[in-house]
């Protein structure tokens, strides 16, 4: 195998969490770029339209669904949705993630839900 | 916590279970953080957060050592300062001195990221697991 065939996707899908936006957006595109078909995933679905406008590399951008990821529960049905549209997932990039800024002493005992 | 470290383990095992252990081969790329790998730059108040991250980099190396039988790479990204929407209220207050203090005397562009994710996703790194790669200018070194 060559160096270059080494770096390609073709053929291979991948799933993005957090993919509509920042760090996310940017590993779909590089992903898409080098071939994979690319799902990627958000809680807000105005973004992911939005993404749909974003510059796109040759690859192609995949099914894009609402999916409220801060609902921890193992949730099979957004599974589902990409292995009905691309039949298996190769590359799986858990990029979805939120911080916020608190001292320890303001934190309550029971924190919420992010 | 719930998003950063539960839900990378959910997806995970869900993803795991259903494609990569069946067809004995797959990527798992973790987006942690620099601040998984220390504390906080003083006037940062963000211990969940370090703490949810640093989770991500050793779930990280224990998945990768458990799931390495089948064929399945488990590697962790750590970014450094990178202007988003999630970081743009830190950035605000400490950018000039996270540049100052950053070897490479930058933040983190909208094309820093690509080559490690295609690197990582890719069969160029298929003899690579359960490692951790700081994108940061150097920032966590120096």
């Amino acid at each position: 195998m060559s160096t270059k065939q080494l770096f390609d996707l073709t053929g291979k899908v991948a799933l993005i969490t957090g993919g509509s936006r920042g760090l996310g957006l940017q590993m779909a595109e590089a992903l898409g770029e080098m071939g994979a078909r690319v799902a990627i995933t958000a809680r807000k679905t105005d973004e992911l339209k939005d993404s749909r406008g974003a510059p796109q590399g040759q690859g192609h951008r995949g099914d894009e669904r609402h999916q409220r990821l801060v609902e921890v529960r193992p949730d099979p049905g957004m599974v589902d949705a990409v292995l009905a549209k691309f039949g298996t997932i190769d590359i799986l990039v858990n990029n979805a993630g939120a911080t916020g800024a608190r001292r320890p002493r303001t934190i309550p005992t029971r924190p919420g839900t992010r | 916590m719930n998003l950063n470290i539960n839900a990378m383990f959910y997806l995970s095992r869900e993803v795991g279970k259903r494609c990569f252990i069946p067809q004995k081969s797959g990527k798992i790329i973790n987006i942690a953080s620099v601040a998984g790998l220390s504390g906080s730059p003083q006037g940062m108040y963000t211990i969940a957060y370090n703490t949810s991250k640093g989770a991500a980099v050793n779930f990280t190396r224990t998945l990768a050592s458990e799931w390495g039988r089948y064929n399945i790479n488990v590697n962790a990204i750590c970014p450094g300062f990178f202007p988003s929407k999630m970081s743009r209220g830190l950035l605000d207050q400490i950018g000039d001195h996270i540049v100052a203090v950053t070897p490479l005397a930058r933040l983190g562009g909208n094309e820093d990221l690509m080559g490690t994710v295609v690197f990582l996703a890719s069969e160029a790194s298929r003899h690579i697991t359960g490692q951790t790669i700081a994108v940061d200018g150097g920032a966590c070194i120096a």
